[in-house]
This record gives C-alpha cells, structure tokens and sequence, in this order.
C-alpha cells in the first residue's frame, strides 16, 4: 500500500471511529446515590420519576409522623414501564399499570434504631411476619414465594417475594428488598411491585432488577 | 560534483511528512484521556458495564471528543499538505501572507499584542473551567474565583506554614552550627599588658602606633587619612604572636575578640559565610558600644586562599633531607647556611607545596565573604534606615565608621590570599622575629624569675648568647625542663648544669642509648671529631655548642655550632670554612681508615654542594660572575661549554657543575691539609668524644688547647705519651674497622695530672 493511500486509510479510521463513539448510548439506565452509595439498575426504556416529584407527593400524606419520615429521606427515585404512572400511585398500594421500582434510602429516628429487626423490615409493606405466624388472619392471596438474608458491604437485611390482594381485590406481587445500616442508623429499601400476572410475565427481568441492588456506602 | 543535501522547507512543494509519533501522539493522549475517565465512571457506580462507561463517558464529555475531532481534522489537514502541492502552497501563501500583516507592527509591539491576547485567553479559559466546576455561566463562574481563592486561604495557609516550617529547620541548623569559634573578651578581662612582651619592642613600638589612631582616630581623620585597619603578624611560631595581640587587647580597653582558628571550618558549605557576617554583625555592634574593637585571628593561614601562592616572605625552616641523614650535616652549617640548603630542596617542591596551601578554609566562599566584610560596600544598614527613611523620601545615612582594628597571626604568610593581604584590608605586616639576645636575657630573666634559681647575670647573657634562635615559647620550655630535672635530682633550684642538660635534650632529643661496638664508637668519634676540630680552627664566625657520639632519633652524632653575635651578612670565607667543616668528615675519613669512607658523609656532601653551588652561581664567590638564579629565570644557560681560545679562558668558563666540584675538590684538599697537620688534635678529640658521649663546646677548646674544662679535663692530650698511646689504640682500630673485629687494645684511659 502506497503511503498516501496509508495516509488516507488511516484518516478514514479515525473519523468513522469519531462518528461511531459519538452515536452510541448505554445498554440500560443506573439509579445512583453517590451520598448514601446505593446502585440499582434499570432496564432501558423505563420511565423516571424524580425525587422532587416523590417528596411531593410523600408530603401531602396525613399519616402520623409522615413529615418527619420525609425529613429524614436521603434519596427516593422510581421507575416504571407505563408513563401512566403518578408519583402518589407509587407510594400508594393500588396494582400498577405495568411494573414500578422504588428505592428509598432513609435516616432512622431513635425510637427505630432501637426496634428495628429482620421482621420489621419484611412487615415493611404488609404484616407478612403476623400472617405467617397466624395464617387466619393472612390475606386470602398472600403467598410468600421467598424469603433471604442480603448482605451488602455496609448493610445487611432480607429480600421478601411474596404476593397479595389489594383492596379492589387485584393479586400483586411484590420483590422487596430491605437493608439496615450496620450501625443500624440508615435503612435501604427496594421495591419492585407489580400485578401477579405482569410479574409472571416479566419474572427475570424483575428479578435482575432485584439482584442489581447494590448498597456500598459513601466511600 | 555538487554535495547533495536534505532540501529545505522552502524548498519543498509538499509539506515535510510527520513522524508516526506526531502523528499519534494527541490522539493517544486523548484515548488514554477517555480510557481514564471511563475507569472513573466504573470505579464511581459498581453496576456500570465497559460497554456503558465507554458511552457514558461519550455522552458527558463531548468536549473530549471535540477535541479529537479537532486532532483528526487537523492531522488530515496535514496529510493532505504532505500529498498534494497545491493545497500546501495555498496554506504557505496564508502564512506569508499573515506574518506579512503582524510584521506590520512593530517588533514590540508585537510582542505586547501577544501578552495580551495570551492573557485573555487564560482568563476565558479559566472562566470556561470554572463555570463547568460551578456550573454556571463563564462570566458569573468568574466572579466566583475570588470567593473560592478566598475559602482555599486556611489550605493556603497550611501549605505556606509546612514550607515554613522546613525553613525554620534549616535556619535553626544553620543558626546552631554559626555558633562558637568567636570569643569576646571585654576590657578587664584582660591583664596582658605590653610590658608582658619581651623581646619584641620595634613590633610593640609599631603596634603603639596603631593602637593610638584605634583611640583617637581623629588624629589622622580630620587631614584626610584614614585609619590603618589590618595588622599582620607573621614569624615563626612561639615568637609571640598571640601574647603581643592579647597585650593589644589589654593596653586599648577596647573589647578583644578572639577568632579560633577552626571557626570557620564546617561541615556545611555555607555555614562558614554566616560565621563571618555573624562576627562582623557583632564587631560593628561592639564597636559601636565601646568606640572600638580588636579581632584577632590566630592562624590566620587557616583561613585558606583561593589558590594563588604569594611569593615567600621569609625562609622556611623545616626538616630537610639533609637533616635527617645519619650524621646530621645540616648541623656543621652556621644557620643561614641552613637555611639555604633548605630553601634550595624546597624548590622543586614549590608548586606542590602551593597547590596544598589552597586548602583548609572554610570552604567555598568563607574566604570571599571575609574579603568583602573587610572592606566591603559602605552600605546603609538597620530596617528604620532603609526602609522607613526611603518612604518618607529622606535618603538613608551612611553607617558610621565602625572602628575595628584586624589583627592576624600566622607563621605561613605565603599560605594567605593574596587579595587578604592588599592595603585596605591588611595595612600594615609585622615580622615578629626571633627575639634579640637582649630579648632572650630579659625573657630568660623573666621565666627564671618565676623559680628558684642560682644562675648568674654573666651565665643568663651566656644562656642568651648560645641560644640564638629560642623563642619566648622554647626559652619557657628550656626553663620549664631544667626545672623538671632538678627536681628529679633532689633539687628544688635551677643550676647551671641543669640549664644545659635541658638545653641539650630539647636540642637533641633524648639519647637512644645505643651502645656502640668498638671499632662503630671510634669511627663515628673520629668523624665527628674532624668536624669538630675543622669547625674550632677554621670557623672564627660560629662557636662550637656541643659535640655528641651519642645516637639520636636521627643522627649517630654530631658536633652544633651557634653564632655568638647576631650577625646579617655572611662572607666568602665563612662559606668557605662552612664548607671546610662539612667535608672535614669525608677528608678525616679518607685520611684515617687508609682512603675508606662511610655513607655517613652524605649529608655533609649534600651541605657542602648546595653551599658551593650558590656560591659559585649566586653569590659571586666563584670564577665567574653572572647569577645562575637570572641565567636560569632568563633561560640564557649558565656560561661555560669549554669554547674559550685559551686554556686559561677555558677554565674560567668550565660549565658550572664542574667548577663546584673544582671548588669543592680543592676545599677537601685543604681540609686534608689542616687534618694532616691536626691529626693528634683529632683523635684527642675523638677519645674525649668516647670517653664522655657528649662534650660542651667549651670541653671542645679545653680539650684542643690541653686545658681543664667545665666536663672533660683536656691537660692530659698535652701530653705526648698519652697522644702515642691514642694513636696505638686508633691504629688497632683501623685494623679491626678493616677485619670487622675488635680492637687489640682498649681504649687508653688517662688519669688527671
């Protein structure tokens, strides 16, 4: 090859290169808190509901100690499939349309640092604890499909699968995933939520979602 | 043919292709940029894929890839320049073109155009890289650069306090180790006064002089002179030196500061440049204080110089060869003579010996600041003179003149710089000399005052006359060990015998006792005897001391002479006579032992040839006239070579080798001639000399003219029989010499008349 041609090929190389580097994106999206260092990955295509937007609508809750609960929110981010989606039907038990991911990492106040416990952290959504003890007193559709200890660089606690009935009667399944700080000060949670039948459905992506839990902590 | 050669740039229609190197090497920098800044991204969130750092990295730093694009359009500029003629010409007309137009401007200009633009674009791309870091606009990021300089100052603070405090390390080493060396000694400390120093009145008289403008300056001040800053004392050691400076010190009452010489000797290059600001600071301040002040330097030679030798001031007096052959010869020489022999073997070694003076010191620039405190620049000193008088537009004053009197010691002048010793800084160079005889009897005078003695006048000013070239330090030591020898006699008070037996020992230095074989003792007897006797009839200028058999350190005998007078010029005959009594040993030799002679003659040879050499090319005391020194500096040859018309011409003009041996032949016959006809005074003195070891000059004369002497009683070598009977026992010693035997005989012993 004579050099001019040399010369052009390699031009030729290092612009296509250029152009492709510019073009391309990433395979899914990252929820990332570098403060509190916890990672979560999300597939490609869901849609994000801020932070602000959560606080919003967490504000507006009646429930007692609710604004001191809020106060104490690191970071809160969600994500769902469907744009349908409000920020108040995340925070809400109503069946989804579509899947949503919720992360919240949150500052314990005193009374809770004393009382928290693994079955605190599963009974985080539901009594799941008493309902296993008691089955009468269980919902009809509750279903625990797992139950294990998580330990993560910073925090330990447990992932609970389980399914139950909403009000209006829909069989939802949950992937809830809870950990507390080892100096027991800091929780961090996951929730994956889902109707049973779109669960089922979208099983291994959820569960990915699940696995990609990740809490290391501010380094 | 013509040389082919690389052609120039101008020269080229295409541009100079790139080397693979610059052609790559900022999109290498760029990639391993990129590859860096993807590895962040990785280590900063654990769930992040190569594949989606790599387009993260992509997605949040597009200036990174800006910048490889502009790389990429900028090498294909450059590859197209290099491939095709016309698009480089194009571009070589812009560039000519736009220096066309810059070098419109002048060149100055120019150059301030370019600060500006170079500044501005600092500022713009400061501004850029700060609003990126706050994330706001450029120009608003830049109103923030104050407030972030202002929160980093406690960093700054702390940076600045570190450096500090590796400083403030240095510093106080340095403040250590530019401690000590100097001591200060103030007015009544002193009791030394001049009356102290004996001997030495012309120096004392000269200093007086000094010590007057140091007191009343104005003296020479107000008619336009200026007071002589610098003394020089120089001679040889122990001839009081530093008691004369300590003396100074106590007649001015003026503070004294003692300069040790090892002050400025260090382990740090530098420490020795704060000693001597350090010293000075302080000789300025206590000068203030007191009106004045005396530095001495002790061993002023410590200080070094840079290199350059000063011509010699004065003869060098150390062990030569010649001193430390087995018979001594340097002794038979009167001490001018020694000298010469001295100086003559010191010659070849004078470039060694100036290359090793060049050293000690302080090291590099101890020296150098010394010169310039000594005569530095007048420059105004103190923070209010400088500083605040400026400010307020006032000139700052001079400093006053500071009345420090610099006083040196040294007994090698020749190892000091050069630039130390010009007007200025060293005014005036004293020689302290050996002391005159009527300083010897007033020292002596005083040590001895200090014991117990039974010395009289007649016998101090004969100690002083026999002791021509003692020193304070040496007469001291003289008293100090006939002191030491009394008492371990039993004795509480100083005697005459004492005196010389302590002057013999430091002369000679403790006797090896080494017991001679018979025929050895003889041979060295007669030796020494030939110098003895050649030494009382022909040297009239030179006493005989002592003469000894007994084996020193460095010497199997020796027979040392002593001028009775001080005496400045010397003349052909006495050269002749020194002469004369140096080869008196090899004659008496030859004449004794039937031609045989020792090696022990060496040294009296090497004497007698250097003395015979000067004074055939030096001194005018030859054949011919013309000095060798100049004939030799001059590069015209000595005269001679044998190319006279006639014979007598011809011996005039006999190269210079072969008139000293003419000289030196002719010496030796007349030696025989005297020996021949003093042989029975010979080997009379050779049997006192075996008999006693060690004779006074005064048992030399008692001996020679068959008198009693204070040691030896000479009345019975007046005697022919006791002579016949001398002869007998040297003639079986001369067959025992020849057969390595013992004598037959014993050596005769005579019993006083």
């Amino acid at each position: 090859m004579s050099s001019v041609r040399k010369r052009l090929v390699f031009s030729a190389v290092m612009s296509s290169a250029l152009i492709a580097m510019t073009s391309c994106s990433q395979s899914q999206l990252y929820a990332a808190d570098k403060t509190s260092g916890t990672y979560v990955a999300i597939p490609k295509g869901w849609n994000k509901i801020e932070k602000s937007l959560l606080n919003k609508a967490e504000s507006k809750s009646t429930a007692s100690g609710a604004a001191e609960k809020l106060a104490s929110v690191v970071w809160q981010e969600a994500y769902t499939t469907s744009k349908k989606v409000t920020p108040a039907d995340v925070l809400s038990l109503s069946a989804p349309d579509g899947a949503i991911v919720y992360v919240r990492v949150r500052d314990l106040n005193y009374d809770e640092i004393n009382s928290v416990s693994y079955n605190n952290l599963r009974n985080l959504i539901m009594p799941i604890t008493t309902w296993l003890d008691d089955p009468t007193k269980a919902d009809a559709k509750f279903v625990l499909h797992d139950d294990y200890e998580r330990i993560e660089k910073i925090a330990r606690g447990v992932r609970t699968i389980y399914t139950f009935g909403d009000k209006s009667g829909i069989s939802q399944t949950v992937d809830q995933t809870a950990l507390v700080s080892e100096e027991r000060t800091r929780i961090y949670v996951l929730i994956i939520r889902a109707t049973t039948e779109y669960f089922k459905k979208h099983a291994k992506e959820l569960q990915t979602i699940g696995d990609s839990f990740t809490v290391r902590g501010n380094k | 043919m013509t040389i082919q050669s690389r052609p120039r740039d101008s020269d080229r229609k295409t541009r100079v292709q790139l080397s693979f190197y610059d052609r790559t090497k900022f999109l290498m920098l760029f990639a391993l940029t990129f590859f860096v800044l993807a590895w962040a991204s990785m280590a900063d969130n654990p769930l992040l894929s190569f594949n989606d750092a790599v387009s993260k990295t992509v997605n949040e730093k597009p200036w990174l890839i800006a910048l490889v694009g502009i790389e990429i359009v900028r090498q294909m500029h450059f590859a197209l320049a290099e491939i095709l003629a016309p698009y480089h010409g194009i571009w070589l007309k812009y560039f000519a073109f736009v220096d066309r137009l810059l070098h419109k401007l002048s060149d100055w200009n120019r150059y301030r155009l370019g600060r500006v633009i170079k500044w501005i674009l600092f500022v713009v791309l400061l501004s850029i890289v700060l609003g990126a870091i706050y994330k706001e606009t450029p120009v608003r990021a830049l109103f923030f650069a104050p407030k972030a300089l202002w929160s980093a100052l406690p960093m700054l603070g702390q940076l600045l306090f570190a450096v500090f405090f590796v400083v403030i390390q240095f510093v106080a080493i340095f403040w250590f180790l530019s401690r000590g060396g100097v001591d200060t000694y103030f007015p009544d400390d002193i009791r030394t006064r001049f009356s102290d120093v004996w001997g030495q009145d012309h120096v004392l008289n000269r200093i007086r002089e000094n010590l007057l403008f140091l007191e009343t300056p104005e003296l020479i001040e107000k008619h336009g002179g200026y007071v002589p800053g610098g003394i020089l004392l120089w001679g040889p050691p122990g001839t009081g030196k530093t008691l004369m400076a300590e003396s100074m010190a106590g007649e001015t009452g003026k503070p004294f500061v003692f300069v040790d010489p090892g002050a400025f000797t260090n382990m740090f290059m530098g420490v020795g440049v704060l000693k001597v600001k350090g010293l000075f600071r302080k000789l300025r301040k206590l000068a203030l204080r007191y009106g004045g002040v005396v530095v001495f330097f002790d061993e002023a030679d410590s200080l070094g110089n840079r290199g350059i030798s000063t011509p010699s001031m004065h003869s060098v007096e150390k062990n030569a060869a010649v001193f430390g052959t087995p018979c001594n010869g340097g002794n038979y020489l009167s001490d001018p003579g020694k000298s010469l022999v001295t100086s003559a073997s010191l010659t070849k070694n004078k470039f060694v010996m100036g290359g090793a003076a060049g050293g000690g010191g302080g090291g590099t620039g101890t020296l150098q600041a010394l010169l310039t405190e000594l005569s530095g620049l007048k420059k105004p000193r103190g923070f209010v003179n400088r500083v605040v008088r400026r400010a307020l537009g006032m000139r700052p004053k001079n400093p006053p003149k500071y009345r420090i009197l610099v006083v040196m010691a040294t007994n090698m002048p020749e190892a000091l710089d050069e630039a130390l010793l010009r007007p200025g800084r060293i005014d005036r160079m004293y020689r302290v000399g050996y002391p005159s005889k009527a300083g010897r009897v007033r020292t002596y005078e005083g040590y001895l005052a200090k014991v117990s003695h039974s010395l009289t006048a007649e016998e101090i000013d004969k100690l002083a006359t026999i002791t021509p070239y003692a020193t304070g330090a040496i007469i001291k030591d003289t008293i100090n060990e006939a002191l030491i020898m009394a008492i371990r006699n039993g004795r509480t008070s100083i005697t005459w015998t004492d005196v010389i037996k302590a002057k013999q020992l430091k002369d000679l230095g403790p006797a090896e006792d080494v017991e001679y074989i018979e025929r050895e003792r003889h041979a060295v007897a007669v030796h020494e005897a030939c110098h003895g006797v050649m030494a009382h009839l022909v040297r009239q200028h030179m006493a005989i001391d002592l003469a000894t058999i007994e084996k020193g350190s460095d010497y199997l005998g020796m027979v040392a002479s002593i001028p009775p007078d001080d005496q400045f010029t010397r003349w052909r005959t006495e050269y002749e006579a020194d002469i004369l009594v140096s080869v008196a040993s090899l004659a008496g030799e030859r004449m004794f032992f039937d031609g045989d002679n020792s090696s022990g003659v060496s040294g009296d040879l090497e004497s007698a040839t250097t003395i015979a050499s000067f004074m055939e090319g030096h001194w005018g005391m030859g054949s011919t006239i013309s000095s060798h020194a100049s004939n030799r500096r001059n590069e015209v040859g000595a005269p001679g070579g044998n190319r006279g018309k006639d014979d007598g011409t011809k011996d005039l003009r006999m190269a210079l080798g072969d008139r000293i041996e003419n000289n030196l032949v002719s010496l030796l016959n007349r030696a025989e001639e005297i020996l021949k006809e003093n042989k029975f005074k010979v080997l009379a003195l050779a049997h006192a000399l075996e008999t006693h070891k060690t004779i006074s000059g005064d048992d030399v004369i008692a001996v020679m003219n068959g008198e009693k002497g204070p040691l030896v009683d000479g009345r019975p070598y007046g005697v022919q029989s006791n002579l016949d009977a001398i002869w007998n026992y040297h003639l079986a010693a001369v067959v025992a010499h020849q057969k390595h035997e013992r004598p037959d005989i014993q050596i005769p012993v005579f019993e006083a008349p």
